[in-house]
């Protein structure tokens, strides 16, 4: 009987010794919000080039080997309202009154790209219970593997974009979704949408250059004058050109929105109101990882519950002889 | 420990016709599962649970794991009842509570392999 009640008591501190390192050792492992490397890879988009002519939408088709999708009766043009498994960038535009004026918030209009971002800390990466969704380390591309997903949506669920979709007309639906081209990288290319875009709206490059990019335009005198790049800021042919600066909003979005995106972007309408959510500058990957990491780490959890359980079991131990019930409600 | 007052009953067949209400009704739902199950797997997710990207979880996520999870409970509960508090009275559920979590988690986790959506 003695040795039984010392394998218990055993069990219980051996347990709880084992709580307190994990304590300590989650704690220090809690992490913060993940930054972009610094060859991150990108897209500059400018809301206010943009002249809404959807060639990029048809460039990303083309290249990512997608049918067109309709909502016309006649079936004529691509016509996707909506990205999908099939459409993974599309512009979208905003709408405002009369519409009289582009890039105006009340009786104006203006055009937003949507596209993966390219988060520094992916909420779909944190997500993905397979290792489908990665982050490359260089490029800080996040990438897809078909063949290691399992179809379970959490991505989708999880990005804060609304960007991972799913083929829902396939029994072996896979996710669609922009990788920056990544397909395109060793054949020299870059992303179709930059090459296409007659104004350079949407421009690609190192996200350090598109950054210092994005404050040029931003400390430009509105309406005046300026050369504007076109393309690929961080090499190629130099295919730059004189176009109106903007009425910027002074918020480069993507700097610092979850740690900071790799695909930059800048609006004269509120980002809001052209459907860029407002997030805080700490991924909610890290949250929720941090929570995670300091239950289950180094089976803290477990341990506890079974230390606990294993009180109580001894504490509930009773003869048959004994008279009575003489537990506490531990229930 | 002395000897356990509360033991097993000596297990006994149920008895009666196979072919009852209760199966056959069953039978009725397989059949209709199995149907849909076949349209899943021609036409894909999107034609039998009505999900889209705003909604990628669906009822078929109730399913598996709000209900599946819920069923496999009631053995960890009557078990916990009966040899962690030691609630010897309660000794007769424990069989019925653990045929009830084997069924639960079963089908929790064959529920969820049609839910996957890349065969
Ligand atoms: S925008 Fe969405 S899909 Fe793209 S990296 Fe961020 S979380 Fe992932
Ligand atoms: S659907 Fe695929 S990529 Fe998305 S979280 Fe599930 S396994 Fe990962
Ligand atoms: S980078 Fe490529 S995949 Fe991504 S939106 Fe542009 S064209 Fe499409």
């Amino acid at each position: 009987m003695s040795n039984r009640r010392n394998f218990l008591k055993g069990v219980v501190a051996a347990g709880g010794a084992a709580v307190a390192a994990t304590a300590v050792t989650t704690r220090a492992e809690a992490r913060e919000t993940r930054q972009r490397p610094p060859e991150a890879l990108g897209l500059l988009y400018d809301a206010t080039l943009c002249v809404g002519c959807k060639a990029c939408v048809a460039a990303c088709k083309q290249v990512n080997n997608n049918p067109a999708e309709f909502s016309t009766v006649d079936q004529l043009w691509d016509t996707p309202l909506d990205t999908s498994g099939k459409t993974f960038n599309l512009i979208k535009m905003y709408r405002s009154g009369t519409m009289e004026t582009k890039d105006t918030e009340e009786n104006g209009f203006a055009f937003m790209k949507t596209s993966c971002m390219h988060c520094a800390d992916p909420s779909c990466v944190s997500a993905c219970p397979v290792s489908a969704m990665t982050k490359d380390p260089k490029t800080g591309i996040v990438e897809y593997n078909a063949d290691a997903c399992i179809g379970c949506r959490y991505c989708v669920a999880a990005c804060p974009f609304g960007i991972p979709k799913y083929q829902y007309d396939s029994p072996t639906g896979k996710i669609g979704k922009c990788e920056l081209c990544r397909h395109r990288h060793k054949d020299g290319l870059y992303s179709a949408c930059a090459e296409v875009c007659p104004t350079g709206a949407t421009l690609y490059g190192k996200t350090s250059d598109l950054l210092v990019e994005a404050k040029r335009r931003l400390a430009l005198k509105p309406g005046s004058t300026a050369v504007f790049p076109r393309g690929n800021i961080s090499g190629g042919k130099d295919q730059s050109y004189e176009n109106v600066v903007g009425n910027y909003l002074q918020h480069v979005y993507g700097e610092k929105e979850y740690g900071g995106t790799q695909v930059l972007k800048l609006s004269a309408v509120p980002f809001q109101k052209v459907g860029m959510p407002n997030l805080p500058p700490e991924a909610a990957a890290a949250h929720s990882e941090n929570i995670q990491h300091a239950l289950y780490g180094g089976l803290m959890m477990p341990l506890a519950v079974l230390g606990a359980m294993t009180f109580v079991a001894k504490r509930n131990v009773k003869h048959d002889d004994a008279d009575g019930d003489d537990q506490k409600g531990e229930n | 420990m002395a000897a356990n007052s509360n033991a097993h009953h000596t297990p006994a067949p149920v008895g009666g016709n196979l072919f009852n209400t209760t199966t056959l009704v069953c039978g009725v739902l397989i059949a209709i599962m199995i149907a849909v199950l076949a349209v899943r797997f021609v036409f894909g997710l999107g034609a039998v649970t009505n999900l889209n990207d705003g909604y990628p979880w669906g009822i078929w996520v109730v399913v598996d794991v709000v209900i599946g999870s819920a069923f496999a409970c009631g053995g960890f509960s009557v078990a916990m009842l009966v040899y962690i508090f030691n609630k010897g009275q309660y000794h007769p559920l424990v069989r019925p509570a653990l045929l009830a979590s084997l069924f639960g988690y079963t089908l929790a986790g064959v529920g969820v392999i049609f839910d996957l959506g890349r065969w």
